[in-house]
C-alpha cells in the first residue's frame, strides 16, 4: 500500500509514540500536551507542506517532489533514506532554502522560508543553518579556520570572535591543531571534520547533512557519524540523508522517500522493508 | 627574407600542424574527444579564440602599416615619375650640346624612350576678382618639353600624365597639374602668374591635367623657349640657373623598370664621359629604394612598439590554456586512467588547442585588417596635421596577412603544445581526486648548472659592458647575474627570501644604473630604456608574487575591519593562483609602464617647444627661404617694414660620403657669414674641445673652409634614433662632392647641432660653399630679425604677401618647431593609441579570465551561497579580485614607468641635448591609472553577475 505525501503509515505513528521524546507534538498523537512549567509546547523548527519541485530537462518535466510534508522538531537527529534519484537531496535543498519551490510551504519557526527574498533567505541559511556534504566542499584557498569562520563572518560576527570561536570549533572536532591548513593538506575525514565545524560554528538550528560519510571509508565514516552524534546528544538537530543502511536505522526518527513522496515517516523499526533502496 | 629563425618557426608551425592533421584524419579517437569538447564548451572555446586572436590582430596590423607606408611611398613613382627611370641632368643649359647627340643614337640598351626637357625652379600665384593675390605657390618646377615626346616616353601615354594634355602650350599657354590648379584654385581659363629670374609672366591655363608621370614630376608647362627668355633676361647674378633634363624610361613598367638601372646608368656615363656639369640621377631606383626602407622601418617600428601588446596577448594566451587545462584536468586524468598514453593525451589537447588556435589566427588576422585600416586613418590626420602633403592609401596585402597570421598561429601552437605537455604529466590518481600535484623539484645538478651559466654569462656581459662601454650590456647583465642565481641562493635561504631579494635588487639595479654609472651608460638611446622597462616589470612582478604573505595580511587585516568579506574572499583566490596571477599582472603592467613611459616623453616634449626654438633661431625670429630661381635680395628684405637683421644662408645640397656612410648621400649644406652670428648661433650638442663656445666654433667656420657643423642625423639612414656606429660624431672627416662637377672637399666636423627643426642640414662658410658648388650654390634662404616689440608672426605673414615674385616662404622658428612638435606628438598618440591596443587586450583577458573563473569555482560559489554569502557578496569578491590585479598592475606600470622616463630624461641625453627637467603628465596618469582600473572592473561586471546568479543547490547536486 502506498502512502500519499505526507500521510503517515499507522504503524509508524505508534511507533513514534511509543519511542519518540514527549516533547515531539506530533508523535505523542493529536492532543496537544498539558500545559505546565515543566512540559512545555514545543513547535517545529521547521514545517513543510505540500512541496512540490519539477525540473525542467531537455527531455521533458521530472517531478522531484510530488506534494512532500515534513515537521523536524528541535533535537531531533532525522534520516532521509530512499533510493538514488527519489527526491532525497531535492527535499533536502527545497526545505533548506537552497532551491526554490514549485507550490508548498516551508515554515523556519514560523517563517515562510520562500516567501522571502533571495537576499532574506540567504540571511536566513546563515543564521539558522548549517549544511554538510558528501564531498565536503571546503573553499580550497582558504585554511580550515577560514573555512569554519565564514558562516559566522556572512552573520557579522567580528573577526576577532570569528575566528576565536572557530578555533573552538575545530578543537571540538579534535582539529584544534590544524586551523591553518589548507583542505588539500587534509585527509577527508579531516575535511569533513572542518566542514562539521563550519556547519556548526554558527550554533544553527538545523544542520542539514547530505550524506556526509558517502565519501569516507568505513572507518573514518564512523567517526564522523560518531561525531555528529556527539553534537546531537548535545541538543543539535539534524537532518542527515544517507544511502546507508545502518546508519539510516541508527536514528530514532526515519524518513524514506520514493518518487519524490514520503514513503515512510518513523521509526526505523516500523519502517516496510524495499528491496529498491540501496544499502 | 625570413632569415634562419623564421624558417626555424615555419618548419615548427609546419611540424605541429602535420602531427595535428594527422591526428584529425587518422586517429578517431583523438578527433572525437577533441571535437566533442569543443562542440561541448564552445562558448569557452570562443573567449579563448577571441583572447588570443587580439595579439595576432595587432601583429597583422604592424604589418599593414608597414605595408601602406611603402605602397603609398611606392606609389609616388607613379605620380611624380611614370616611366621615368633616370635624368641627365645639365644645369645651366637650355640646348644640348651636339656631343649628346651619342646620348640617343643609337638607343640604349634596356631603354624604351627619352625625351628632353627644360626645367627651372619657379613660383606661382593666382589673384583674386579685386586684383589682389590670393593664392601663392612658392616652390614649384616648371617645364618646356615636347608633349609627343613626352607621351611616347614608356609606350603608355597614360601613365605620363600627358595622354589628354594636347598639343605643347603655345603664347601664355600653361599646362599645370591637378595639384598645383587645386591650391591655385584655378581652372581652365584662369590667369595665373608665373615668378622667375625676377620677372613676371602672366600665364591663361590652357589644360589641367593628372598628377601622374611628368606632369608629376614638372608642376607646370609652358611654351617652347619661355624660361630661356626668362633666365637670358635675368638680372639676378646668383640665381639656380635652368637645366637641361633627359628624361629616360627604362623597358618595363612603372613599377618594374628600375631592375635595368645600373647598366643604363653605366652605358650613359660611357656615352657622355668627359662631359663636364651632368649629373645622372637614378630617381626611380632611388624613390622606390626610400619607400621601401621606410615602409619597412615604420612597420618596425609599430611591430616594435606592438610587441608589448602582442606580448599582452601571449600571456593572456598561456592563461587561457593552463586554467582550460586545470578545468579538464580530472576529465583528462580519467581518459589517462582507460588507457590513454601521455603522448596520446597532449596531442588530443593540443588537437583541440590548434583548433583554436587556427580560428584565432584567422580571426586576428581580419582583424587586423580593421586595426591597420584606423591606425592609417590616425595617421593620415597627424600628417595633415604637420603640413605634409603625403597622402595614405590604405594597403592590405595578402602576404603580409598570411605571415601575420603565420606569426599568430606560431605563438598559439606553440603555447598550446607546451601546456599540453604540462598537462600531460600528471599524476593520474591526483588528477581523477582533483588533488593538487606535489611541487616537483628538478634536477638539482641541471639547474645549478643552468643557474651558473646564466651567472658566468651575465657576469661576462656586465664587465663587457662596462669595459666598452655598452649601455644595453650594463643594464642587463645583473638582472641575469641575480636572476640566475635564485637556483642556487634557494636552498640556503628560502625561495620566498631568495627570490623576494633578487628581484628587488634587480629593480634597484635598473633604477639607479643611470645614476650610479652615468659614464657606462652614456648614449643609451630609447631602445635601451624600453629592455630597461621590461626587466623591471618582470622584477617587480616577482617579488609582487613572492610577497603573498604580505597581501594575506593584509586581506586580513581588511577583514577585520568586519567589512572586507567580499575584499577578503576577493584577494584570496589570486594569492593562491601565483602564476596566473603573475600572467595577468604583467599583462598590465607592461601596457601601462609602455603608455607611462610614453605619456611623460611627450609632456616633456610638448614642453621643449621654447627651448628648441631658442636652440635653432640663433637669435632671429624667421626661416625666409625664396625661390633659388628668383631670390630675394638681402636689401630687399631688409627694406620690408619690421625687418630689423637679415643673415643670408647660400643654399645647396651636395652629396657626401663619410667612414660612417660610403654610400653617397644628398644632404643640405648651408653658408654662412658673419651677420649670421652677430645675433646669435644655433646651439650645439657636442664640439670639438678646441672651442670654448659654441660661438667659438662657429666663427671658426668662417675662416677655416675645411671646417663644418652637422646636424645629429647627418648621413643617417632612417630615423636615428639610436645611437651607434653609424652616427656623426665630432672630429669625424666627411666628403662634400658637387654632383655636377665631381669636385669634391673634405670637411671636419667640429661641432653638432642639439637640433635641426630648421631643416639646415650642415653649415660651413659661405665662400666655402659656394667655391664647391659653384652655380648649384644660391642665397635663397635668410635668417630674418624683426623690429623689437614686433610679432614676428605678423612680419613673416607681410614678407609672404609682399615678396610672392620670390616665392618667399617666411616662418616663425616658434611655428617651425611647433608644427615638428605636432607631427612627433602626433605619432606618440598613435603610439598610444596602437599600446591601447594592448590595454584592451588586458582588460578583455582579464574579463575572459573571470569568466572562466566562475566556472571553474562553481562548487564553492555555490557552497559560498550555501553557507550564507548573499549574492552581493560574491559580485563584490569577483569585482575585488579584478580590482585588487588591475590595481596591481596599474601600480606597478605606473610607478616603473615613471621610473625609466626619470632616468631617460634626467639622468642621459636621449632627447639629443641636455638631460631635461623631469616633469610627468600627472592628470594624465592619473586618468591612465583610473581608466583602465574601472574599464577592468566594467569587464569583470558580466562574469561577477554571473557568479552572483549561481544556484547554489543546482550546483551543489552537480557536484555531490
Amino acid at each position: 500500500m502506498a502512502f500519499a505525501s505526507g500521510e503517515r503509515s499507522p504503524a509508524a505513528v505508534g511507533d513514534q509514540a511509543g519511542s519518540v521524546a514527549p516533547s515531539h507534538p506530533l508523535l505523542t498523537g493529536s492532543e496537544p500536551a498539558p500545559p505546565g512549567p515543566e512540559v512545555a509546547p514545543t513547535l517545529p523548527i521547521l514545517s513543510a507542506r505540500g512541496v512540490r519541485k519539477t525540473y525542467r530537462t531537455g527531455a521533458g518535466t521530472v517531478e522531484a517532489l510530488r506534494g512532500v510534508d515534513l515537521d523536524v522538531n528541535p533535537g531531533e537527529l532525522v534520516m532521509v533514506m530512499g533510493p538514488s534519484g527519489n527526491g532525497k537531496t531535492t527535499m533536502l535543498n527545497c526545505l533548506s532554502g537552497l532551491d526554490d519551490i514549485d507550490a508548498g510551504t516551508v515554515t523556519i519557526d514560523g517563517e515562510d522560508l520562500h516567501a522571502l527574498t533571495d537576499a532574506q533567505r540567504t540571511a536566513q541559511r546563515a543564521r539558522r543553518m548549517g549544511f554538510i556534504f558528501q564531498s565536503f566542499n571546503l573553499i580550497p584557498v582558504f585554511t580550515a579556520a577560514e573555512n569554519v569562520e565564514l558562516p559566522l563572518l556572512c552573520t557579522g560576527v567580528r573577526p576577532r570572535e570569528a575566528r576565536e570561536r572557530a578555533h573552538d570549533m575545530l578543537e571540538r572536532v579534535g582539529l584544534g591543531s590544524r586551523g591553518k591548513h589548507r583542505p588539500l593538506e587534509l585527509s577527508g575525514g579531516q575535511q569533513q571534520r572542518v566542514a562539521i565545524a563550519r556547519a556548526l560554528v554558527n550554533e544553527p538550528a538545523i544542520v542539514w547533512a547530505d550524506e556526509p560519510t558517502g565519501n569516507l571509508d568505513t572507518h573514518t565514516a564512523s567517526d564522523v557519524l560518531h561525531l555528529m552524534r556527539e553534537f546531537h546528544a548535545a541538543g543539535q538537530t539534524l537532518v542527515v540523508v544517507t544511502h546507508d543502511h545502518q546508519i539510516g536505522t541508527s536514528s530514532e526518527r526515519l524518513v524514506q522517500m520514493i518518487d519524490g513522496l514520503v514513503n515512510y515517516d518513523g521509526h526505523p523499526d516500523g519502517a516496510p522493508p524495499d528491496p529498491t533502496f540501496d544499502s | 627574407m625570413l632569415g634562419l629563425l623564421g624558417w626555424l618557426g615555419v618548419a615548427l608551425i609546419a611540424g605541429m600542424l602535420a602531427i595535428t592533421v594527422h591526428d584529425a584524419l587518422l586517429r578517431p579517437a583523438f578527433r572525437r574527444l577533441a571535437s566533442r569538447n569543443l562542440a561541448r564548451r564552445w562558448p569557452e572555446g570562443s573567449l579563448v579564440v577571441l583572447g588570443s586572436s587580439l595579439g595576432t590582430a595587432i601583429i597583422a596590423a604592424s604589418f599593414l602599416v608597414g605595408a601602406t607606408f611603402q605602397s603609398s611611398l611606392r606609389d609616388d613613382a607613379r605620380t611624380k615619375l611614370g616611366p621615368i627611370d633616370e635624368e641627365v641632368v645639365a644645369v645651366g643649359r637650355v640646348t644640348p650640346p651636339a656631343s649628346w647627340h651619342a646620348l640617343v643614337t643609337p638607343p640604349i640598351p634596356g631603354t624604351d624612350g627619352l625625351a628632353a626637357a627644360v626645367t627651372a625652379p619657379a613660383a606661382f600665384s593666382a589673384k583674386g576678382r579685386a586684383g589682389e593675390v590670393t593664392r601663392a605657390v612658392p616652390d614649384t618646377v616648371v617645364a618646356e618639353t615636347d608633349f609627343g615626346e613626352g607621351r611616347a616616353l614608356g609606350h603608355d601615354p597614360a601613365a605620363t600624365g600627358l595622354a589628354h594634355a594636347g598639343h605643347d602650350p603655345v603664347g601664355r599657354e600653361v599646362v599645370i597639374n591637378q595639384v598645383l590648379a587645386s591650391k591655385l584654385r584655378a581652372r581652365v581659363g584662369s590667369s595665373i602668374a608665373l615668378h622667375a629670374y625676377g620677372q613676371t609672366r602672366a600665364l591663361v591655363v590652357r589644360t589641367i591635367v593628372p598628377q601622374v608621370g611628368l606632369a608629376g614630376a614638372f608642376d607646370a608647362f609652358v611654351a617652347n623657349g619661355t624660361i630661356a627668355s626668362m633666365a637670358a633676361k635675368s638680372d639676378i647674378a646668383a640665381a639656380t640657373p635652368p637645366s637641361l633634363v633627359f628624361l629616360v624610361s627604362n623597358k618595363g613598367g612603372v613599377f618594374d623598370s628600375a631592375g635595368h638601372t645600373e647598366a643604363v646608368v653605366a652605358e650613359i656615363n660611357r656615352r657622355l664621359a668627359g662631359q663636364a656639369n651632368v649629373e645622372v640621377l637614378t630617381v626611380k631606383q632611388d624613390l622606390l629604394r626610400d619607400a621601401t626602407e621606410s615602409g619597412h622601418q615604420i612597420g618596425q617600428l609599430f611591430t616594435g612598439v606592438g610587441v608589448f601588446s602582442v606580448l599582452a596577448g601571449v600571456l593572456l594566451l598561456v592563461n587561457l590554456f593552463v586554467m582550460l587545462a586545470e578545468e579538464r584536468r580530472r576529465e583528462l586524468g580519467m581518459a589517462r586512467a582507460v588507457g590513454l598514453k601521455r603522448r596520446d593525451l597532449m596531442r588530443v589537447f593540443a588537437l583541440e588547442g590548434a583548433v583554436y588556435a587556427v580560428l584565432s589566427a584567422f580571426v586576428g588576422a581580419l582583424g587586423g585588417i580593421a586595426v591597420g585600416w584606423l591606425i592609417v586613418q590616425a595617421t593620415r590626420r597627424i600628417f595633415s596635421r604637420g603640413g605634409d602633403e603625403f597622402s595614405l592609401h590604405f594597403s592590405a596585402p595578402a602576404v603580409d596577412l598570411a605571415i601575420a597570421g603565420g606569426i599568430g598561429l606560431g605563438i598559439a601552437l606553440l603555447t598550446v603544445w607546451i601546456t599540453s605537455g604540462r598537462t600531460a604529466r600528471m599524476n593520474v590518481v591526483r588528477a581523477i581526486r582533483d588533488l593538487p600535484d606535489p611541487k616537483v623539484e628538478g634536477h638539482r645538478f641541471h639547474s645549478s648548472l643552468f643557474a651558473s651559466i646564466g651567472v658566468v654569462v651575465g657576469g661576462i656581459i656586465t664587465v663587457a659592458g662596462l669595459l666598452v662601454p655598452i649601455a644595453i650590456a650594463v643594464l642587463v647583465g645583473p638582472p641575469l647575474v641575480l636572476f640566475s642565481a635564485i637556483p642556487l641562493i634557494r636552498p640556503v635561504l628560502g625561495r620566498r627570501t631568495t627570490v623576494s631579494l633578487l628581484s628587488a635588487s634587480a629593480l634597484l639595479w635598473c633604477s639607479g644604473v643611470f645614476t650610479f654609472l652615468p659614464g657606462a651608460t652614456k648614449g643609451a638611446g630609447v631602445p635601451v630604456f624600453i629592455v630597461m622597462g621590461v626587466i623591471m616589470v618582470g622584477a617587480a612582478v616577482t617579488l609582487a608574487s613572492s610577497i603573498d604573505h604580505a597581501w594575506v595580511s593584509l586581506a586580513e587585516r581588511v577583514s577585520r575591519t568586519g567589512h572586507g568579506l567580499a575584499a577578503r574572499l576577493g584577494l584570496a583566490y589570486p594569492l593562491a593562483r601565483l602564476f596566473r596571477t603573475a600572467m595577468l599582472l604583467a599583462m598590465y603592467s607592461l601596457i601601462v609602464f609602455t603608455l607611462t613611459f610614453i605619456a611623460v616623453y611627450s609632456q616633456i616634449l610638448g614642453a621643449q617647444a621654447h627651448t628648441f626654438t631658442d636652440e635653432v633661431r640663433a637669435g632671429t625670429d624667421l626661416r625666409v627661404d625664396s625661390n633659388p630661381a628668383n631670390p630675394v635680395t638681402p636689401a630687399a628684405l631688409r627694406a620690408q617694414p619690421g625687418v630689423a637683421a637679415v643673415a643670408p644662408l647660400v643654399q645647396s645640397a651636395p652629396d657626401f660620403t663619410a667612414s660612417f656612410a660610403h654610400t653617397p648621400k644628398q644632404w643640405g649644406l648651408s653658408g654662412l657669414d658673419a651677420r649670421l652670428l652677430a645675433s646669435g648661433t644655433p646651439t650645439l650638442s657636442s664640439r670639438s674641445a678646441a672651442f670654448a663656445s659654441d660661438e667659438a666654433a662657429f666663427r671658426s667656420l668662417l675662416t677655416d673652409p675645411s671646417s663644418i657643423v652637422v646636424d645629429a642625423q647627418f648621413l643617417s639612414k632612417g630615423t636615428g634614433s639610436q645611437p651607434g656606429n653609424d652616427q656623426v660624431q665630432v672630429g669625424d672627416r666627411t666628403t662634400a662632392i658637387n654632383p655636377a662637377t665631381g669636385q669634391t672637399r673634405v670637411y671636419t666636423v667640429i661641432g653638432i647641432m642639439s637640433h635641426d627643426i630648421a631643416q639646415v642640414g650642415s653649415f660651413a662658410s659661405a665662400e666655402s660653399v659656394k667655391s664647391l658648388m659653384g652655380n648649384l650654390a644660391v642665397t635663397s634662404r635668410f635668417y630674418v630679425q624683426v623690429d623689437p616689440g614686433t610679432s614676428p608672426a605678423v612680419v613673416a605673414a607681410q614678407l609672404n604677401a609682399h615678396l610672392i615674385d620670390h616665392g618667399v616662404d617666411a616662418q616663425t622658428f616658434r611655428a617651425l618647431v611647433d608644427k615638428s612638435i605636432a607631427t612627433e606628438l602626433g605619432f606618440l598618440q598613435l603610439m598610444q593609441g596602437y599600446l591601447a591596443l594592448g590595454l584592451i587586450i588586458g582588460i578583455a583577458g582579464l574579463g575572459v579570465v573571470m569568466v572562466r573563473a566562475v566556472r571553474e569555482r562553481r562548487r564553492q560559489l555555490g557552497i559560498l551561497r550555501a553557507i550564507g554569502f548573499s549574492a552581493d557578496t560574491v559580485r563584490r569578491a569577483f569585482l575585488a579580485e579584478a580590482a585588487f590585479i588591475a590595481a596591481q598592475g596599474i601600480v606597478i606600470g605606473v610607478a616603473l614607468g615613471l621610473v625609466t622616463s626619470y632616468q631617460m630624461l634626467t639622468k642621459s641625453a636621449t632627447l639629443g641635448g641636455q638631460p631635461l627637467p623631469f616633469d610627468a603628465p600627472w592628470l594624465l596618469l592619473a586618468a591612465l591609472a583610473s581608466v583602465p582600473f574601472f574599464a577592468s572592473l566594467a569587464a569583470v561586471l558580466i562574469p561577477a553577475s554571473q557568479a552572483a546568479a549561481i544556484n547554489p543547490a543546482a550546483v551543489l547536486r552537480r557536484a555531490d
